[in-house]
């Protein structure tokens, strides 16, 4: 037992750190609906700022605390208010892609104001020891950061349960109607819920920073990823759960990482115990338990271009035209273009997967380094290059089935985070094992006599366009009209006698498989296959870049890794880049604004109001026959949902 | 808002916005995915400014970082994945730090050498028979590629100076057999696709004969890739990859990364005679560091050590308390540290507070100026193998020449270990052109000329700078099984063993 108690003090302490990031999650999603994948950022952001206050101008930490918390919690508050109201009345999908997007512009705006390089800083806690517990020393800062964790999980839980403003928080996710009929404003109600939200977030992010003695945007932003299986403990509702999860997350961890000491094999299985929490505990929780917050909102198709049929084909054949004389153009860049039309496929099977069936994956990354590893392999067992493609497509089949289990009793939220979960145990746990990348370089090659980029610049090309008729194929058919019905209403689709469970599996392993094949085409171009390209950050931009890349797969499968590979190349300052990432994240986050209408309608809602203010009570206004065209017949509730317009909108 | 009747206006605000947000989202380039986009031309001696391709002006200042001097080194991580959020190596930009420890003191405004010399090289093999210049022949153009920025950057970043530095005293004394040099510096970002492009350019467009200090700890594999294709050299670099001895046209400037992962652990295993055993911590966000444990065990055996444990960690941990007790367990006296200097940091740290105080074995990339300030890291005494002599000596030809250079012309500029690899990358060229010195001041110099005095070097050590280096047509580079010895102790860097190469 003394061997084992010390690993049971540090997963005590680590897990008051899981348990503080997933009590800020819980907190948001409960209170807005919208799962802030950007709470890790707005923590880093508030320490930076704190440690420049602290350190760099000398102020009392105290006052340096003060100010931070309140003027930026205060403020950040208020602006994620109201960008929550927005993503509020937007498909899952695309509230994933703003709060990325969120993310990516937080980042570069902490790297433009304070530079890339990790700053060393000495903590602010004391870090004497407080008491010894089996030759453990704990500190005074741990002890601070567990009772803030346990302050704040029995404080909240005090406030949600007994405090009017509490009861409001949870009634004005479900029904801000009749919050509002009840006379509790509900737009009030929503900006104290994020202002709580985010002083939360900074003191979670000084407190971590402090911690760690380092200001690193890149592991502050990260390190509310680990704190999910916490929140999936807590099934993301409640919040002493969410501190007690992620107590028990790092116990577990620490306990786990003290048995595969010995085990070589093992190496790594700990570091992954909280995405294994939160797989495994989406899985086995019952559904009924896992309620998604909020209105459901359905991805809302946008109307189709009228374009004839004539020009769209004049379109296409323009566009082939281009990429078949690209080369003479790219010049010396056409290695990145190369890289470009190598995962076309993968962003055709993303397309089919996340637009036509209306899945969510944050795993496509993980997809594609299966493949690569398969086709590295097989080059090295002497298969030839094109076979060795293929078989970096089909080792991804049986990956592809065992992530679609969430998807058979998953949608969502769930779905996306349990596949995110899934694609950091591949990235930690399996990266480096023999079967993959075997911690080393998987040497790779191009076929015999196309190595130059020129040549493999076609076969790459042809491989691309073969992917989206592919994928342009398959929507076309009864299986796309399959995935789109079961995208619109799976219950629907049941009702008629088709297995929707069956569709699920179908797609993913189609997508898998195409993923794969774009892995392995990646693996070829630079003679080595490492683990370092499919880094499950990258999942998450694929998702987000796929986003705002176009509608239709034939667009959006060539823009999307045009956008992600070849236009960096194309700047040349390092400032304005950043500048220009803090523009993506931005574009991001108007395209999911835009997504559903709900930007316009949250527009036309203050024209409506500005209209009002300025006829006055007796409405002098003509009535203009056409006008009603142009304004949704339904009042608009708070959160933006704009239901009447929807209705008028609805397919 | 005015209402229009039943004709729909085209700009309606929707239209605006989305028009908007899309050209705002595709002007902005989504280099989310972290690749650095900083494309840096440096005049390899100018007037000041230094992003500017120009024609050598002997005597200028060399343009470079005007950083506080700081005990320097190359600073690095493993190698952290490049892409968007990954760990990175500390720096000495740290807030509230003085910056102190050993290092080289760098007075400013230094002035230029005028020793009159002209077409000799600061190697003893070098040198001879160079006859002073009647007139300077064509500039000679060498590429360099590198990442100048994020945490690699952090790491490796000094090599453009070195290299820059190299350039400028070379051409103070009339170029390379009296041909000036012109340096292109490009920044690859560790991608992939950027340090292809960047060969293409430096080769097709600007004319390079040579590629020099490259600085590719991740993407070793694509340089030799790169430059086999284009069948140009690639003349000394960070040498941390095993890449720069698997290709005849990959040429380092001295010992293979291999055997500086070893001598790590040996110095290590050396400042405790009564050690028995070792153990490694290795990160798993990154290929570099697993690359590192598949080679660990064969280094303890080295070492005379037994390895006991091999620990996966990830770089975000906040602390590492549960795996030092691991190692404290097994009896580890030598801990290898395959991760970023931060997370050493915190290793160092975690330990401290179990009162288990193992030395320290890691690469030199791995630890930055800054890391090296660190109390624990320093109590705990840490050791690093290098590919070069460490840059704090100055008792071999070589080094003399070093920091003369320095003193001349690096002015206030931060020098570290990385500044002495790109300077040597500089000074392997030279030692190539020596040997086919008559060829080369006839006529134009390509990159087969310089390959061909490349492979007439033997046991090539660069006047004491590297423990030598031998190479033949169509073969591997053979360096020699040796490594220098760097450590951090009360004060910062120190020399362990000087300047002498160890050798396994």
């Amino acid at each position: 037992m003394n061997e084992w108690m010390p690993f049971l003090i540090f997963g005590i302490a680590t897990g008051s750190v899981y348990g503080l990031s997933a009590m800020g999650l819980v907190l948001t999603y409960k209170t807005s609906g919208v799962f802030n994948l950007a709470h890790g950022a707005v923590g880093a952001a508030a320490a930076f700022m704190f440690f420049d206050l602290h350190k760099g101008q000398g102020m009392a930490w105290p006052l340096a605390a003060a100010i931070v918390i309140v003027a930026f919690g205060l403020i950040g508050g208020l602006l994620l208010e109201r960008l929550a109201v927005v993503l509020a009345g937007v498909s899952t999908a695309y509230k994933i892609v703003g709060t990325i997007g969120l993310l990516v512009a937080i980042r570069a705006g902490i790297t433009l104001a304070y530079g890339e390089e990790v700053r060393l800083i000495t903590p602010f806690l004391p870090q004497d020891r407080a008491f010894t517990v089996s030759g453990v020393g704990v500190t005074v800062e741990q002890l601070i950061v567990l009772a803030v964790g346990i302050g704040a999980a029995v404080g909240l839980a005090l406030f949600f349960r007994l405090s009017r403003l509490g009861t409001a928080m949870r009634g004005v996710v479900d029904n801000p109607q009749l919050l509002d009929m009840a006379g509790t404003p509900p737009a009030r109600v929503r900006r104290s819920a994020w202002v709580i939200g985010t002083v939360f977030s900074a003191v979670s992010g000084v407190l971590f920073a402090s911690g760690q003695q380092a200001l690193d945007v890149n592991i502050l932003t990260l390190l509310v990823v680990q704190a999910f299986g916490a929140a999936t403990i807590a099934r993301f509702q409640s919040l002493p759960m969410a501190f007690v999860g992620g107590l028990a997350v790092g116990v577990l961890q620490k306990l786990v990482s003290k048995a595969v000491t010995e085990h070589s094999e093992l190496q790594g299985l700990d570091l992954i115990v909280p995405f294994l929490v939160l797989f495994v505990g989406l899985l086995v929780i019952p559904r009924a338990s896992l309620i998604e917050v909020g209105r459901p909102v359905r991805g809302r198709s946008m109307p189709s271009v009228a374009l004839p049929v004539q020009f769209r084909a004049a379109g296409y054949a323009v566009g082939l035209a281009l990429l078949v004389m690209l080369p003479s153009i790219a010049g010396p860049k056409l290695p990145a273009y190369n890289i470009a039309l190598a995962q076309v496929g993968l962003f055709a099977s993303l397309h089919l997967l996340v637009r036509t069936s209306g899945q969510i994956s944050l795993m496509h990354f993980g997809f594609a380094a299966v493949g690569a590893a398969g086709f590295g392999h097989s080059l090295e067992a002497g298969v030839p290059f094109a076979l060795a493609v293929a078989i970096g497509g089909l080792v991804c089949l049986p990956v592809a089935l065992v992530v679609s289990i969430p998807a058979i009793r998953l949608s969502g939220l769930f779905l996306g985070l349990a596949t995110l979960g899934f694609g950091i145990v591949l990235a930690q746990f399996c990266y480096d094992k023999p079967f993959m990348f075997g911690g080393g370089a998987l040497l790779t090659r191009r076929p015999s006599g196309l190595e130059s980029e020129k040549a493999y610049y076609y076969v790459l090309l042809a491989v691309a366009v073969a992917a989206v008729l592919l994928v342009m194929a398959i929507e076309r058919s009864q299986l796309g009209r399959l995935l789109r019905a079961m995208s619109d209403s799976p219950l629907a689709l049941s009702t008629l006698g088709t297995s929707v469970n069956i569709s699920r599996v179908l797609v993913f392993t189609i997508s898998g498989f195409l993923a794969g094949v774009s892995g392995g085409l990646y693996a070829s171009l630079f003679s080595q296959a490492t683990q370092d390209s499919f880094t499950f950050i990258q999942s998450l931009l694929a998702l987000t870049v796929l986003a705002i890349a176009g509608r239709s797969v034939a667009v959006a499968a060539f823009v999307a890794p045009f956008l992600l590979y070849v236009l960096p190349l194309y700047i040349s300052n390092a400032t304005l880049n950043q500048w220009l990432q803090v523009g993506f994240g931005v574009g991001a986050l108007v395209v999911a604004a835009l997504s559903q209408g709900v930007l316009r309608d949250v527009i036309s809602r203050g024209v409506e109001r500005d209209d009002e203010r300025r006829d006055g009570p007796a409405g002098s206004r003509r009535l203009d026959p056409g006008a009603a065209l142009d304004r949704p017949l339904a009042p608009l509730n708070e959160v933006g949902h704009a239901r009447g317009s929807e209705l008028i909108g609805a397919r | 808002m005015s209402r229009k009747g039943r004709h729909h206006k085209f700009w309606t605000a929707g239209v605006k916005f989305w028009t908007a947000g899309v050209a705002v989202t595709t002007l902005s380039v989504l280099s989310a995915c972290g690749t650095t986009v900083s494309e840096e031309r440096l005049a390899a001696a100018s007037g000041g400014g230094g992003t500017q391709q120009v024609a050598v002006v002997p005597g200028a200042a060399v343009p470079g970082q005007q950083d506080a001097a700081v005990a320097g080194v190359a600073a690095g991580t493993p190698g952290a994945p490049g892409t968007v959020p990954t760990a990175a190596a500390a720096t000495d930009a740290a807030v509230g730090t003085g910056g102190t420890g050993t290092g080289i003191n760098k007075p400013a405004g230094a002035s230029q050498s005028t020793d009159g010399k002209s077409g000799s090289t600061t190697t003893g093999a070098a040198a001879s028979g160079s006859a002073p210049c009647e007139r300077a022949l064509a500039p000679i153009v060498v590429g360099q590629t590198l990442a100048a920025s994020g945490f690699v950057g952090a790491s490796i970043g000094n090599q453009r100076n070195g290299l820059a530095l190299w350039a400028q005293a070379v051409n103070a004394r009339g170029g390379v057999q009296c041909h000036p040099i012109r340096v292109v510096a490009l920044d690859d970002g560790s991608d992939p696709a950027r340090l292809r492009s960047n060969i293409n350019q430096l080769v097709d467009s600007d004319g390079a004969v040579a590629i020099l200090a490259a600085g590719v700890p991740i993407i070793g594999a694509t340089l030799k890739a790169a430059v086999e294709q284009k069948k140009v050299p690639a003349i000394g670099g960070d040498v941390v990859t095993s890449d720069w001895n698997e290709s005849p046209f990959m040429f380092p400037q001295s010992a293979a990364a291999l055997t500086t992962f070893y001598g790590s652990t040996i110095e290590a295993g050396r400042a405790n005679p009564a050690a028995k055993r070792a153990g490694i911590l290795y990160c798993v966000e990154a290929n570099a560091c697993t690359v590192i444990r598949k080679t660990f065990p064969e280094g303890a055996r080295k070492a005379g050590l037994e390895n006991v444990l091999e620990k996966a960690v990830s770089v975000t941990q906040t602390d590492f308390t549960a795996e030092c007790q691991a190692l404290k367990s097994a009896g580890a006296e030598v801990v290898f540290l395959s991760i970023d200097g931060a997370s050493a940091q915190r290793v160092a740290r975690s330990c401290s507070s179990l009162g288990y105080k193992p030395s320290y074995a890691t690469i030199a990339i791995a630890i930055s100026g800054t890391s090296a300030q660190d109390p624990n890291l320093q109590a705990a005494g840490t050791f690093l193998g290098s590919a070069t002599t460490p840059y704090l000596t100055s008792d071999t030809p070589g080094m003399k020449m070093f920091q003369e250079v320095i003193k001349q012309f690096a002015g206030s500029q931060r020098i570290d270990q990385s500044t002495l690899t790109g300077y040597s990358s500089g000074l392997l060229f030279e030692a190539a052109l020596a040997k086919v010195a008559d060829k080369a001041r006839a006529g134009e110099v390509t990159p087969e000329l310089v390959m061909e005095g490349l492979w007439q070097l033997k046991n090539e050590k660069l006047g004491g700078i590297g423990a030598g280096v031998t190479f033949a047509k169509g073969k591997n580079a053979v360096s020699a099984p040796c490594y220098f010895a760097l450590g951090v102790r009360v004060g910062g860097f120190w020399a362990p063993r000087g300047s002498k190469p160890q050798c396994l």
